[in-house]
């Protein structure tokens, strides 16, 4: 039998591929995937740990043969937001190990 | 929308407790509203709204009638609609795998932080009029803003027009059209207002 190309793959790192963002010329915030009010648990974790990056990240998530990427990100006044965006799109890209079959998705919500 | 109508966003939180916050100086350190763009961006205009303020009743301008009652409160009600996330602005990338987008939310805020630049001037609706997740389809923008007696009209319709078409076009994907200003309020300080009183 032929495993899964993305059962082989090293699963990636939701905290990592944050991280790789926050490096991308442009990107001044990594904002929750999802709006805040269906992250009720994991905002009280960052009320409690002070720590609204808990909140803040590439969201990864499978179904099992293709893994999406999604963030919401903010964006400086200062860089041409659709090449900024584009940065991070490839920078997730780049980011995928081979065999995995993925998708990326990136919304710039605020532009500041 | 009533008055007493709390106004709320997507997120929950509501304009009224966001203007609280900005009032306490964003203390306590809120994450659910620092980590919201929607936040942010309502906490953006906000902002201008109280320095407007603050500088309408610091200024000494006599010939015209205040600001109406409920001009702060229709610019505030009119953050509230902007700052939700709307429509889905794509952006473009050469690669099938990925889906880039822009909100238009950001986009609006993008456009009411342009008034920042003209002087006394404040953006009270912005709108955008065409199908702008369409790429390449035409889009008007339309625009209205109060400005303070002082302030030459003709001028600062000019370079607020010229500062949101800079801003769409390095900023957004958009085939702008037009972008449309129409002057609604023309106001003196609060200050004198009060003054009769």
């Amino acid at each position: 039998m032929t495993p899964n190309a993305n059962e082989d793959a090293q699963p990636l790192d939701e905290d990592l591929l944050t991280a790789r963002v926050y490096t991308v010329d442009g990107v001044t915030d990594v904002f929750p995937p999802a709006p805040t009010l269906t992250l009720i648990p994991q905002a009280l974790t960052a009320i409690v740990t002070g720590s609204p990056k808990r909140l803040n990240r590439v969201n990864v998530s499978t179904d099992g043969a293709t893994t999406a990427l999604t963030i919401r990100v903010g964006t400086s006044i200062d860089a041409a937001t659709p090449d900024t965006a584009k940065r991070v799109a490839d920078t997730l890209l780049d980011s995928i190990p081979d065999g995995h079959d993925a998708t990326v998705t990136v919304q710039v919500s605020r532009i500041a | 929308m009533n008055e007493n109508e709390p106004r709320t966003l997507n997120c929950g939180k509501t304009i009224e407790e966001l203007s609280a916050y900005l009032a306490a100086d964003r203390t306590p350190y809120d994450p659910s509203i620092e980590a919201c763009p929607e936040c942010l961006n309502a906490l953006q205009g906000l902002t201008r709204v109280s320095q407007l303020f603050h500088d309408l009743i610091t200024q000494d301008v006599t010939d015209l009638p205040a600001p109406r009652e409920n001009w702060f409160e229709d610019i505030m009600t009119n953050i509230h609609r902007e700052v939700r996330s709307g429509r889905s602005l794509p952006l473009p990338h050469p690669d099938k795998r990925v889906d880039l987008s822009l909100t238009e939310g950001a986009v609006l805020a993008l456009i009411r932080s342009a008034g920042d630049i003209v002087p006394g001037l404040v953006i009270g609706t912005c709108h955008l009029k065409g199908n702008v997740e369409e790429p390449g389809a035409p889009v008007d923008v339309s625009v209205t803003a109060s400005i303070v007696w002082n302030q030459p009209i003709p001028d600062a319709t000019r370079t607020l027009r010229t500062h949101i078409y800079e801003a769409l076009a390095t900023h957004t994907a958009l085939n702008v059209t037009s972008v449309n200003i129409t002057i609604k309020d023309l106001h003196r300080a609060l200050s004198d207002e009060n003054k009769e009183n």
